[in-house]
């Protein structure tokens, strides 16, 4: 090998060497993106979640963990005030608009979402018309889901309001809310909306088994339709991200009725039915179990945890009154 | 990460200032003297630090800023790309999605624009921005592969591009494959190169003994595999999803095949688990759990009937044995439960003392007439009876002692053995009815237990190898146990430093609940005495106070220590919590409860700086970090004087600890105080600030922690809720109403990365092996290897187990 040869190879690796030790803060440096660099960055981390399908499979998550519809909104936020200079003239007022729209819908704030597609529409002539269908399709699932009874915040600070007692109103509410999104389910079919308005039945309908559950003792025959409303929701969302999460709620019911049921008879009462307590706690464990045979699903632990914890109570019981 | 309060600080400080001028005043002060003339003297060396009022600039004003051609092609593109999608396209010749033309238009147009030097990351995020519209995460992992191999992109799009293909379901699997193989390949070159460096010093003399031993270890250790490998089941879990995502790709047949294969031996290995759960239950009379797990075993093991044949024979025999044994044991319980009849002359004798018994409380003196008649009518046979009689009587009578003597004779005798033998076996095996019993039963295991622990160290619970025949795991075991005995004096010398497990806990345990059972009870004394060495031994003081508050004529000088020490464990404790309402409570409960000790008098005082430093938030932001990150403390963030960072004390200088974010509004900006260092504790400031310099200050600190975090995955930050609810809403200007709840406050300290990780952080080795210098006492041993370095688990591996 020629000495030019060699020396031309040591320089070409000095030259990698000078290169490669960057340090953070030089790299930090090089890192600063201008305002178009920055929300192009965030509308294509954006876009490309835009047709996920979120009711069948978890929410894409960003780097540090956070939903990514959310993170993208934060992030639209922090940059509209941290280039507030640049974007005054606003060139990207529109795109900014309508990804703030894209995010919120994801995070149920439909109204709010509708609010910004029509925002853009007025702005840009080429958003216009995709901005102003999804606006109504926002408007159309937000009047839906104001339908009737929902899921409500057991921490609000005004404090919960009573639930209704009539079943029947409730149901027919619920069912009317479910049918109005159906309805629409059908008419966009095809487009990202079809997770959107799919994630709102199931709520629709866990609000409803959520009512039955919470009324079980105000009703007669209370218990008996909590859980065939339970076992509906868990049947009729075989497909969705949260069929294990259904499972788990169904086989809490149990397992709360099966304490329940010790509290009412202590197994050393001759009130007491060992095939009545057994019934349940097979129900229980069965589900438990099932859900805890999925790997990799954060199910998984609470459910052998939950498991865990309702083997526990069975120790009291004498042994020929439940078999362990 | 919890903060260390600025006036709890302060007020440690002041306190230790305090102590340390007392203890002066005594000495000479002549030395003091010389120190302060030569500190004077050089101190006029460096420029003494000043206070300066002068600390926010005003926020930057808006200039006049034009988009150019680029910026203007940038936004065409993001409008396009917003609305269009691959969906209305169809898929090119190669079987994958096309850009809607539209897009690639604006992408055209943003190429041929003039770039400046602000935008020169624009293309290649454009090209990235193209890509997410192909609407298909296999089409775009391929397209951000072509673009990540472009020259001199932006680090931190270079590291969403690598998470972008690294996040390939399909590739994941491979990887968590091959960590499989990885980590058997470790295992093995281990298992020679640990007993070939280990003889260097020895001249290989013990080389042929431990490299048997090594290599029959490697072999044992595969009976603890399973025949899916918690990264094969996280590899299966990964192409499951991608079939779930994708069912219709070319791979997609031989990726159903390979997840059928997979799962049959899930359910070996599964089902396994549970036959083996079932054959213990069985060994230890647990029938019942026995044959639940040999049934769950069948179920786990049914949807694949052609497969598993072996074990599936296995879990049917133990369910054939369980039931039997179940059965057997509902036939012993029913049978436990029928009654015999009493020879007709004895029923009157048994009627009388029957109705005598329930009638009232026993009295041993009243007994005797009537348990004479009785046996007059029963006879000898009887007289297990009569013993049981007496020792309830006694019991009721507080003589229980005494009664528990009588009891254990009558388990030991075989006269009316069978009758009341048991019943008296019954009441002195149950930890509830017989306390002092338990606790000595207790006691004794534990010292028994000691002894074995102290000899033969761990090995006396259980071998390495449960799954092996237990002769075959413990003659494995042979050359480790005999060197841990012959070494039992030397581990006994060390274990004050070592610790030690403790075996009398349970005895203890049953101490306490005869303390609560039998308050009168005769052996309260020795109990008390017995748990207070214990306490005291394992220097639980609160313990040992109550303990000591128990005993009569306890020695005021050693209470008034254990008063202290408990006082001064509590306060240890403190720091574990991190809401301040709980802080406070502690330190109000210890003071209050231990108010002439000097812990008591500590805690005092920090509960009142507590009160005085208390704010609804507490996030800190060091100098350091403001200085790592300049757009935070600039005028389009903080926009704090350039002075304070310019390490000039002259001119007034930030603090090390920073400035803080006390929730609000309010700022409070920490300076080195008037001709103080940076040691010393800060001088406060507190500044109300506008709700737009408070909005850009958490923009600002977001976007910067995110650009870090993306550049270098150290500089990531912890998660803390509580520090996001608060930025989130200053950032929308929203913070009007401060949230006062304790459980709101975050204590969250940004740090810069030379403070989180020193002047050099550490890093993982280039190499694959790490080098080990191992000394063993066993077998007085000293050597060098390498240790090849297994794969690490990923933070989701505990989901797969």
């Amino acid at each position: 090998m020629s000495a030019r040869l060699l020396l031309a190879i040591a320089l070409l690796t000095l030259a990698w060497l000078g290169t490669s030790c960057n340090t953070f803060s030089a790299r930090q440096a090089e890192a600063e993106y201008g305002p178009s660099e920055g929300i192009l960055e965030t509308v294509a981390v954006l876009r490309r979640h835009v047709p996920d399908d979120t009711y069948r499979f978890p929410p894409a998550s960003d780097f540090s963990g956070r939903n990514v519809y959310r993170a993208s909104l934060l992030r639209l936020e922090n940059l509209e005030r941290a280039e507030a200079e640049a974007l005054r003239s606003g060139y990207m007022d529109a795109v900014i608009g309508f990804a703030k729209a894209r995010a919120l819908e994801r995070l149920r704030a439909f109204d709010l979402a509708a609010d910004y597609y029509r925002e853009s529409a007025r702005i840009s002539g080429e958003l216009r018309a995709t901005a102003l269908e999804s606006a109504e399709i926002c408007d159309r699932i937000d009047q839906a889901i104001q339908v009737g009874l929902d899921l409500v915040d057991p921490l609000a600070e005004g404090g919960v309001l009573p639930l209704p007692v009539d079943a029947d109103t409730v149901r027919l509410e619920i069912d009317d809310r479910t049918t109005h999104l159906t309805i629409l389910l059908e008419e966009v079919r095809g487009s990202h909306y079809q997770w959107i308005v799919q994630e709102e039945i199931e709520r629709a309908d866990e609000a409803r088994a959520g009512y039955f559950v919470s009324m079980r003792a105000a009703l007669s025959d209370g218990t008996l339709l909590a859980l065939q409303e339970l076992q509906r929701v868990a049947t009729r969302h075989g497909a969705s991200k949260n069929r294990l999460r259904h499972l788990l709620r169904l086989a809490d019911f149990y397992a709360g009725l099966a304490r329940e049921y010790v509290d009412a008879m202590p197994p050393e009462s001759l009130g007491f039915d060992p095939a009545k307590f057994r019934e349940l706690v097979d129900a229980a464990i069965r589900l438990y179990e099932l859900v805890a045979s999925h790997d990799g699903r954060p199910e998984k632990l609470e459910a052998t945890r939950s498991l865990e914890a309702f083997l526990a109570l069975t120790l009291g019981i004498d042994a020929d009154r439940f078999d362990r | 990460m919890r903060t260390d309060s600025i006036v709890r600080l302060a007020a440690k400080r002041s306190q230790s200032l305090r102590g340390r001028r007392s203890s002066r005043t005594s000495r000479n002060t002549l030395p003091y003297l010389f120190g302060i003339l030569l500190l004077s003297g050089t101190g006029c060396l460096t420029p003494p630090s000043i206070v300066v009022e002068d600390l926010l600039e005003p926020l930057a004003q808006p200039r006049p800023w034009l988009p150019g051609p680029a910026d203007l092609a940038a936004a065409k593109l993001a409008r396009a790309a917003l609305i269009g999608g691959a969906n209305a396209w169809p898929v090119n010749s190669g079987g994958t999605p096309t850009v809607d033309p539209s897009i690639e238009l604006a992408l055209a147009a943003l190429e041929e624009a003039e770039l400046s030097e602000e935008n020169e990351d624009l293309l290649p995020l454009a090209i990235d921005l193209r890509n997410a519209t192909l609407d298909d995460p296999i089409a775009y992992r391929s397209a951000s592969r072509t673009l990540r191999k472009r020259f001199g992109i932006d680090p931190r799009l270079e590291g969403r591009l690598d998470r972008t293909i690294d996040d390939d379901p399909l590739r994941l699997a491979r990887r968590r494959q091959s960590d499989g193989w990885h980590r058997l390949w470790a295992r093995s070159f281990n298992t020679v190169s640990e007993p070939l460096g280990g003889s260097l010093i020895t001249g290989f003399v013990l080389l042929p003994f431990q490299l048997v031993n090594s290599i029959i270890h490697y072999f044992a250790e595969f009976s603890n595999s399973e025949p899916l490998s918690p990264t094969d089941r996280q590899a299966l879990a990964l192409r499951r999803d991608f079939l779930a995502r994708h069912p219709d790709t070319e791979l997609t047949e031989s990726l159903e095949r390979r997840v059928e294969k997979d799962l049959a031996k899930l359910e070996e290995t599964l089902a396994r688990r549970r036959v083996r759960a079932a054959e213990r239950a069985f060994d230890s009379n647990d029938s019942g759990l026995a044959l639940h797990q040999a049934r769950t075993a069948l179920e786990i093991l049914s949807p694949h009937p052609e497969k598993n044949s072996r074990l599936r024979g296995r879990a049917a025999k133990l369910e054939d044995r369980a039931s039997k044994a179940v059965a057997d044991r509902d036939r012993l319980e029913a049978r436990s439960l029928t009654a015999r009849r009493s020879p007709p002359e004895q029923r009157q004798a048994e009627l009388r003392l029957a109705t005598w018994i329930l009638e009232g409380p026993l009295r041993p003196n009243e007994l005797e007439a009537e348990l004479t008649a009785y046996r007059e009518f029963a006879g000898p046979d009887r007289s297990g009876r009569i013993d049981f009689i007496r020792a309830m009587a006694q019991n009721e009578a507080g003589f229980e002692a005494e009664g528990r003597e009588r009891l254990a004779r009558l388990a030991g005798s075989s006269a009316d053995g069978r009758d009341m033998g048991r019943h008296a076996r019954t009441l002195l095996d149950d930890d509830w009815q017989n306390p002092h019993g338990a606790f000595e039963e207790l006691r004794r295991k534990g010292v028994r237990e000691e002894v074995a622990w102290r000899l033969a160290g761990e090995w006396v619970r259980r071998p390495r190898y449960p799954n092996l025949p237990t002769p075959v795991a413990y003659l494995i075991e042979t050359p480790t146990i005999a060197m841990t005995i012959i070494l039992a004096p030397l581990r006994a010398l060390i274990s004050p430093w070592t610790g030690t497990p403790d075996f009398q806990r349970g005895a203890a345990l049953a101490g306490y609940r005869y303390l609560v059972r039998y308050p009168d009870g005769s052996e309260q004394r020795p109990l008390i005495d017995w748990l207070y060495d214990y306490e005291h031994g394992r220097e639980r003081w609160s313990r040992a106070l109550r303990l000591a508050d128990l005993t009569p004529d306890f020695d005021p000088e050693q209470r008034a220590q254990l008063v202290d020490d408990t006082a001064t464990a509590q306060l240890e404790r403190l720091d574990e919590i991190d809401r301040r309402d709980a802080r406070t409570s502690t330190l109000e409960g210890i003071a209050r409860e231990f108010p002439d000790s000097e812990g008591g008098r500590e805690a005092g005082l920090l509960a009142r700086a507590e009160y005085e430093d208390a704010s609804p938030q507490h996030i800190r932001i060091t100098k350091s970090f403001l200085l790592e990150n300049p757009s935070v403390a600039g005028r389009a963030g903080m926009g704090l004087h350039p002075g304070l960072l310019n390490d000039d004390p002259a001119d007034g200088e930030l603090h090390p600890d920073g400035v803080l974010l006390r929730g609000g509004r309010l700022l409070e900006i920490l300076l080195v105080a008037e001709g103080a260092e940076d040691d010393d504790p800060p001088e406060s400031r507190l500044r109300k600030i506008s709700k737009q310099r408070l909005s850009r200050i958490a923009s600002t600190l977001e976007e910067s922690v995110r650009r870090n975090s993306l550049i270098d995955v150290d500089a990531r930050h912890e998660a803390d809720a509580t520090r996001d609810v608060y930025l989130e809403r200053a950032g929308l200007e929203v913070t009007g109403d401060a949230d006062r709840r304790p459980s709101a406050e975050s204590t969250f300290v940004y740090q810069s990365l030379r403070e989180r990780y020193g002047m050099v952080r550490g890093r993982d080795s280039v190499l694959p092996f790490d080098l080990v210098f191992r000394g063993s006492l066993g077998d007085f041993t000293l050597g060098a290897f390498p240790r090849w370095r297994p794969p690490r688990e990923t933070p989701d591996a505990f989901l797969y187990r």
